[in-house]
């Protein structure tokens, strides 16, 4: 029995920056191909997954027959796989309607949680999903705020349910599983430093040097120029850019006062508790 | 009986109502396949392969259990029984009887079910090949549109003796946004399962139960980066690899099936129907359908020789 590692995150966190850095690792530091990562798995809501594990289509379910049934699609995949797993998580940590955890904890190796400024969320979610800053931080604070709900179509993740960026991010600090907390702004200032943290924590044996040079290989600007020739898989439709600033406190000049005021009221508790209000 | 109905060409009897069949309008042969509303029994035997939602015994016979819907136990490719469950929505029921059932009827059959739409063209089948998603439905709609009828929607039948496909039944699931793209409207309609996106349309005109030979299939594959406009041919050995990866209710078709069945089958489609992949840009807006529908029309027109069709 094997199982994963989850590296979980609000979404427009850090996380595609997290898994790039990996698969550069697991490159020996090469260069990774943005659009055909090989090594750092898939997202663990994805919908082709689920329907190969599972044997069934996800679009005959229902959205809480769906998350029932993803807790058994993780079962399977442990019994079958010959090495820990890494999966991308949006989801908050939650239990499913049937009672019991999406993400199992027997299954669960660890858990990478980046956590990035909810400022600088507002302002990255509303380029990511083309909508306005104030629809942003409406979403922010919307405890039933649920990704991929697929209201007009069938997307290729099944619905993913945040809550809150505050209660996904209490989700994940308070999940009974090893939690590795990595911030955005860290990652920023010392990425050798902390991404060197998250190899450690997912017990990727990797010298110094190589670290150094994934770090090098995944620096925002080469991603940004990677993007801008041959395109981002992952950019949604609509958006300009999916690697747009890369950088912390970029809120300070995109946001009104009265929108930092309404993020702070909204997220004060855990803002504070992550350092990001004195 | 009178009232029985042709599903992939069998002569169904179903205690179940299904009026998205067409009525059986062949000659008095028994019923190939009874759906029956019935306690389901438990086997005695324990089951040879098990998953979530399905179970398999070393007989072939096949149960699909889901908690608010039902069970569907499947014999021998002809016999279903279907337990309700209490407060069972009957749209739900259909939902797996015409999706996950009659994957498995197939493979007890030995027939080959892909994941896959089709349509006519000029007498023959294309089909439209792809996971969740990709846009098979949407993309046989807009070749209807063009005048192409349905011949299979999500799960196509094919039997490999004759590579010919069965068409299934005349109806299509189409999303919201597909619908209001195609001027299609989505009054009256019932979502394929309570709160979703995708709505059952009818689409009779035109279609027809008689088994077709099988222009090309065309593997759809959307992605988010430009791709080759034009279909690319599939070698051999990936076509069939594609085909493989295609099949319907493949985990489970693989223990109903044995392999060297399955490997010839998926050779004979292989070496009758030429394979292509075919890219959809995920963020090409939807009124780029037409578009596609028409590309796809003329390749299959231009490049492939349907068979029955003599070269000019």
């Amino acid at each position: 029995m094997n199982g994963f590692y989850w590296l979980a995150s609000y979404p427009k966190s850090g996380n595609t920056w997290l898994r790039l850095f990996l698969e550069s690792l697991f490159l020996d530091g090469d260069t990774p191909d943005i659009n055909a990562l090989q090594t750092v798995g898939n997202n663990a809501a994805n919908r082709y997954a689920f329907d190969r594990v599972l044997d069934i289509a996800s679009s005959d379910l229902t959205d809480d027959e769906i998350t029932c049934a993803r807790p058994r699609q993780y079962e399977i995949e442990a019994r079958e796989a010959q090495a820990p797993m890494l999966r991308k998580a949006h989801d908050a940590w939650r239990l499913t309607p049937a009672g019991e955890p999406l993400f199992p904890p027997g299954l669960t190796l660890g858990a990478v949680y980046i956590v990035r400024d909810p400022r600088d969320v507002a302002v990255s979610l509303a380029h990511h999903m083309n909508q306005t800053i104030d629809q942003s931080i409406q979403r922010m604070c919307d405890p039933e705020a649920v990704m991929e709900r697929g209201l007009r179509r069938v997307p290729d993740q099944l619905p993913q349910l945040l809550m809150s960026w505050s209660q996904h991010a209490r989700s994940w600090l308070e999940a009974p599983v090893p939690l590795l907390l990595l911030k955005y702004e860290d990652l920023l200032a010392d990425p050798a430093t902390h991404f060197g943290s998250a190899v450690q924590f997912l017990q990727a044996k990797a010298a110094p040097d190589k670290i150094a040079a994934a770090v090098e290989a995944v620096h925002f600007e080469r991603l940004r120029a990677m993007e801008e020739s041959e395109g981002f898989a992952e950019k949604q439709p609509g958006m300009e850019r999916f690697f747009r600033r890369g950088i912390a406190g970029g809120w300070r000049d995109s946001l009104s006062s009265g929108q930092i005021g309404r993020i702070e009221a909204d997220h004060g508790d855990m803002m504070h508790r992550l350092g990001y209000l004195p | 009986m009178g009232d029985d109905l042709i599903l992939c060409g069998w002569r169904v009897r179903s205690a179940l109502a299904l009026d998205e069949l067409l009525p059986w309008q062949g000659d008095d042969r028994p019923a190939d396949v009874e759906i029956l509303l019935d306690f389901i029994p438990k086997p005695a035997e324990p089951p040879i392969f098990v998953l979530p939602h399905s179970r398999l015994w070393a007989n072939g016979d096949f149960l699909l259990e889901l908690d608010d819907v039902g069970s569907f136990r499947v014999e021998g490719g002809c016999r279903v029984l279907v337990e309700p469950s209490e407060n069972a929505d009957p749209s739900a029921l259909k939902a797996f009887l015409l999706g996950s059932v009659l994957g498995v009827l197939c493979h007890q059959r030995g027939l080959i079910p892909l994941h896959a739409s089709a349509v006519h063209v000029d007498g023959s089948a294309i089909l439209i090949a792809g996971i969740s998603g990709a846009g098979k439905s949407t993309l046989a709609a807009a070749l209807g549109i063009r005048g192409h009828a349905l011949a299979a929607d999500d799960v196509a039948a094919i039997d490999p003796n004759s590579a010919r496909l069965l068409p299934a039944y005349p109806q299509r699931k189409l999303a919201r946004d597909v619908l209001e793209t195609l001027d299609m409207g989505h009054e009256g309609l019932v979502t394929h399962r309570t709160g979703q996106a995708k709505f059952r349309v009818p689409a009779l005109a035109g279609f027809d139960p008689a088994p077709l030979p099988i222009a090309a299939v065309y593997i759809l594959n959307v992605s988010m980066l430009a791709g080759s406009v034009e279909p690319e041919r599939f070698s051999a050995v990936k076509a069939m690899t594609m085909l493989d990866k295609m099949l319907y209710r493949r985990a489970i078709g693989r223990k109903i099936q044995p392999a060297q069945t399955l490997f010839t089958s998926i050779a004979r489609l292989a070496q009758v129907a030429p394979i292509y992949s075919l890219h959809r840009h995920k963020s090409a807006p939807l009124d780029e359908l037409e578009q596609l529908a028409e590309r796809i029309e003329s390749h299959v027109r231009g490049c492939v020789k349907p068979r029955g069709r003599t070269a000019a």
